[in-house]
């Protein structure tokens, strides 16, 4: 089949893919603990009649399946409710804090995968040597170091030894670089140790040696043909990083006080405030499943053997 | 079972493998390191000088001192003593999530390797969208469902990362089931549980093996950052997250009090990824993509 | 007297393994002829690929060189230059490998790969590259060359993936074209097909080519010249008639037989007994003698020589006019 093809049919997989992540998700939220009712009211004295009209006014008192189709039916329409702590509409809630997370998550794995290739590029092509040895050290040590605590660290050499770099809130695009930094090195580590893999079996693979055989030069041996081949896979996981990295997002914008969703998050569940936390995770959920497909096609654009269509797990 | 368990140490212990594995300089570093961080864990009553909970409002926040070798926190407790039992908390929640995580992953690869078609396709689809989830929220999710508390954590990310394990014992339970000593076993009347069990398993023990050592610092991390959050150990549990938590508030009047938790997380982790890898290169270099 | 193309000399290669240095190549001499179709022959494992690598230095990076030169053209390749050795390699010198499955690469059009050669080598520009790509391509015998070239290498099938090498390979009209065991893989009647396609083009283009082949039956249909090759060694050198008529080395005898018997179906197949020797520690003397019905007590402790026996006729083996 054609790319063509292919890209309409990830995407058309995608659509049911979220709503069956909607019915999931909202079962989940179903069953969270503490009664939205008794939170709205917040400590009021109400006679049990009133709490039961409340109830049916918020249509809590009708079985799942039709809460689920009432709340689907405005989402539908851009509505996710309301914020039951700050009365404020939780779309606009998310709509002001989701840039500063996308903006975070997309600069922390591009600053992620611009070291991780590098380093292992240079690991592939040194195989064996010195600094072959001390970057992967290096490497096995990044991705063993817990971001929230070299987060830390890094507030502590700019916040106090150095005043380069503002460690909390947001000032500017400066404010992210130290949280880019903190959710990037873990994750470079991984990043290098795949596109070394990669790059050493490509380079042992047959077409390299007939590449040789024609006569090219070593650039165009490594580039035209070697990283080609070799960045498919690297270039994949680059799509499916970026909402991976949106759960080290909430741990990160927590530390260093930013106005992102994952903050939001975080501080909401602490609220109970389950209206934002449901319409937060809705968010990612439609995040991870179009980059996801992104990811998919990507493949197929990359690599012309995945367009004919084969059986087996997605 | 037993018996082919024995004799695959007794081989492994005088084969080229094993002298491979101890020419592995970071391999063997790591077995040392982890040493060291059972011998802290298992003597945590013998070497910490005070309990982690021994609060002392009179020693708040005094920095690393020949009576208090990293300092103390903000309730006066002796960090070293936090940081020595912590060490148990962490390698026991370390590997109890990988012993659920195999616990589920394992058979459903398992069965889904075995059967194939719709059964395959079935979990195959549960365990990739399950993954391509950021593991953090859904496990904030379930932490939330069940409350905070470190047993919890530990369900939430056992959850979350069993992936992995379904995935490779899929894959290697493939590879095995096209080999004719299945189709023998099979033609002689063995039951499919049977089979699965007695020749399938064995064969991707090496595998899970390697794939545990390498996700023990996965759960690590995830757990102590669930704590992080406050939604892990409670107080006055030492665990290193929990620790970091209360600490992030001192990080300028005290900066000890969140360098050594971290430290040691990140300590435990190493040991347990560097010789994972050493593992994985002498059992299954097929692994290396993880 | 008919020029001398390719000339080894004494070549010595072993590889690096964690058990010591495999001495795969072990003093072989041979020469190869201009516009002849030379065939080296041997089991698998006795050096014959490792020798065809060796020429345009496309050895895997574990392979050391221990002693020996290439001559050709009047240069040794051996001692050439990175740069010298990319202006030969596709243009002077060119290989085809045996497995032709793995020896495309996936992600680019087959046009793209076969134009790249003749874009390297000749002045031209890309679209008068892929032009005589297309028009190579047709010459090989893969149908629809303009529409084909456009296609990836996985809708080839195996035999037009070979063609496609061959395309690649002999679009530069190369003085020399190695062959390593280009039908190995290939099915039974495709095999005649590409044969007769090198055959082909050899004459068309005034080519020199070196076979490298297991399979004496092969040998009988297209080879001028044949040297067999054993555990790293030349064993026997001479013409293809010659070597079928009258083999002098008994393990040249015992493979032929082996044809032979098929061809006339007799009953039992005659097989040479024992296995080839490990190159780590080859046998002392002869390597051929634990295996061998004419041995005699020299053949233990001596290595015999390559002499000429006849006119163009070499064999190494003490024994050989014993050989029937």
């Amino acid at each position: 089949m054609g790319l063509l093809t292919y890209v309409v049919k990830k995407l058309l997989i995608g659509v049911p893919v979220i709503f069956g992540v909607t019915i999931i998700l909202f079962y989940i939220m179903y069953m969270l603990p503490g009664d939205p009712i008794k939170l709205l009211l917040a400590g009021e004295r109400v006679t049990p009649a009133k709490i039961e009209e409340l109830r049916r006014a918020w249509g809590l008192d009708q079985p799942v399946y039709i809460q689920y189709f009432y709340w689907l039916s405005h989402v539908i329409r851009g509505d996710l409710g309301v914020s039951i702590v700050t009365k404020e509409s939780v779309t606009l809630l998310i709509s002001q804090r989701l840039p500063y997370t996308l903006i975070l998550m997309l600069t922390s794995t591009l600053l992620s995968y611009a070291i991780g290739v590098l380093a292992g590029l240079i690991t592939a092509l040194k195989r064996g040597t010195l600094i072959d040895g001390v970057v992967s050290v290096a490497g096995v040590v990044s991705y063993s170091i817990p971001g929230f605590w070299f987060g830390l660290m890094l507030m502590l050499a700019f916040g106090y030894y150095s005043k380069l770099l503002p460690i909390s809130g947001y000032e500017g695009p400066q404010s992210l670089v130290l949280p880019a930094i903190s959710l990037a090195l873990p994750s470079s580590a991984y990043v290098m140790r795949l596109t070394r893999a990669e790059m050493v079996e490509v380079l042992n693979e047959d077409y390299i040696r007939t590449a040789w055989a024609k006569g090219l030069n070593k650039k165009r041996v490594l580039f035209v043909h070697a990283l080609r081949n070799a960045m498919i896979p690297v270039v994949v996981m680059f799509f499916l990083d970026i909402p991976w990295l949106i759960g080290g997002a909430v741990v990160i914008e927590t530390l260093f006080a930013l106005p992102g969703m994952g903050r939001l998050l975080y501080v909401s569940i602490i609220r109970q405030d389950y209206a934002v936390v449901q319409g937060i995770v809705l968010i990612i959920t439609v995040l991870t499943v179009v980059f996801n497909t992104l990811g998919d096609i990507v493949v197929a654009v990359l690599d012309p053997r995945v367009r004919i269509e084969r059986g087996g797990s997605l | 079972m037993i018996l082919l368990i024995k004799e695959k140490i007794k081989s492994f212990s005088s084969s080229e493998g094993f002298r491979l594995f101890m020419r592995h300089k970071r391999g063997v570093a790591g077995l040392i390191l982890l040493s060291f961080m059972l011998f802290v864990a298992l003597t945590a009553d013998f070497i910490a000088p005070k309990r982690f909970d021994e609060v002392d409002p009179s020693s708040r926040l005094l920095p690393p001192s020949t009576e208090h070798v990293f300092g103390t926190d903000q309730l006066g407790r002796d960090i070293f003593s936090r940081i020595v039992y912590g060490a148990r908390i962490a390698l026991w929640v370390g590997l109890l999530v990988v012993v659920i995580e195999a616990g589920i992953g394992v058979p459903l690869g398992l069965i889904a390797g075995y059967y194939g078609g719709s059964v395959d396709k079935f979990i195959s689809a549960i365990t990739d969208m399950l993954w391509a989830f950021p593991p953090i929220i859904l496990a904030l999710a379930i932490v939330t469902i069940l409350g905070p508390g470190l047993t919890n954590v530990v369900i939430a990310v056992s959850i979350v990362s069993w992936a992995p394990y379904t995935r490779i014992v899929r894959a290697k339970t493939q590879s095995i089931m096209s080999r004719e000593f299945i189709t023998a076993a099979r033609a002689v009347g063995e039951s499919s549980f049977s089979t699965m069990f007695r020749y399938v398993l064995p064969n991707t023990l090496a595998s899970v093996i390697v794939l545990a050592t390498l996700t023990i610092p996965s759960a690590i991390l995830y757990t102590t950052a669930l704590s992080f959050l406050g939604f892990g150990a409670q107080p006055p549990t030492p665990d290193w997250g929990a620790m970091l938590n209360e600490g992030k508030d001192y990080i300028f009047k005290a900066p000890w009090c969140s360098i050594f938790p971290g430290l040691f997380i990140t300590l435990t982790a190493l040991s347990f990824n560097l010789l994972g890898d050493a593992l994985r290169d002498v059992l299954d270099p097929k692994l290396r993509l993880g | 007297m008919p020029e001398v193309l390719l000339d080894v000399r004494n070549l010595q290669i072993c590889y690096e393994t964690s058990r010591g240095c495999v001495r795969a190549v072990d003093g072989v001499s041979l020469e190869v002829y201009r516009g002849e179709t030379f065939c080296l022959v041997g089991e698998t494992g006795c050096g014959k690929s490792t020798l065809a690598l060796a020429i345009p230095r496309l050895l895997p990076p574990n392979a050391r060189l221990l002693n020996g030169e290439i001559i050709f053209k009047g240069k040794n390749l051996l001692t050439a230059s990175e740069i010298e050795l990319q202006k030969i390699r596709g243009r002077e010198i060119a290989m085809i490998f045996q497995n032709p499955m793995t020896s495309l690469n996936p992600v680019h059009r087959v046009g793209f790969q076969v134009a790249e050669v003749p874009a390297t080598h000749f002045r031209i520009s890309w679209r008068e590259a892929l032009v005589t790509a297309v028009k190579q391509l047709g010459r090989v015998g893969i149908p629809d060359p303009d529409l084909r070239s456009r296609d990836y290498p996985h809708t080839f099938s195996g035999g037009m993936k070979q063609r496609s090498m061959i395309a690649m390979m002999t679009i530069c009209k190369p003085s020399l074209l190695i062959a390593d065991e280009p039908t190995t893989a290939l099915d039974v009647t495709i095999q005649a097909q590409i044969l007769k396609l090198l055959h082909e083009l050899k004459i068309e283009y005034g080519l020199t080519l070196l076979l490298i082949t297991h399979n004496f039956g092969i040998v009988a249909e297209v080879c001028d010249r044949v040297g067999v090759m054993y555990a790293g060694k030349i064993v026997e050198v001479a013409d293809v008639r010659e070597i079928f008529e009258s083999p002098q080395h008994p393990y040249t005898k015992g493979l032929i037989e082996c044809v032979v018997a098929r061809r006339k179906s007799k009953s039992r197949l005659n097989q040479i007994p024992g296995a080839p020797p490990s190159l780590l520690s080859p046998p002392s003397g002869c390597r051929f003698h634990p295996r061998c019905t004419y041995v005699t007590h020299k053949c233990l402790s001596e290595e015999p020589r390559l002499v000429g026996v006849r006119e163009g006729h070499l064999v190494a083996c003490h024994n050989h006019e014993r050989v029937r």
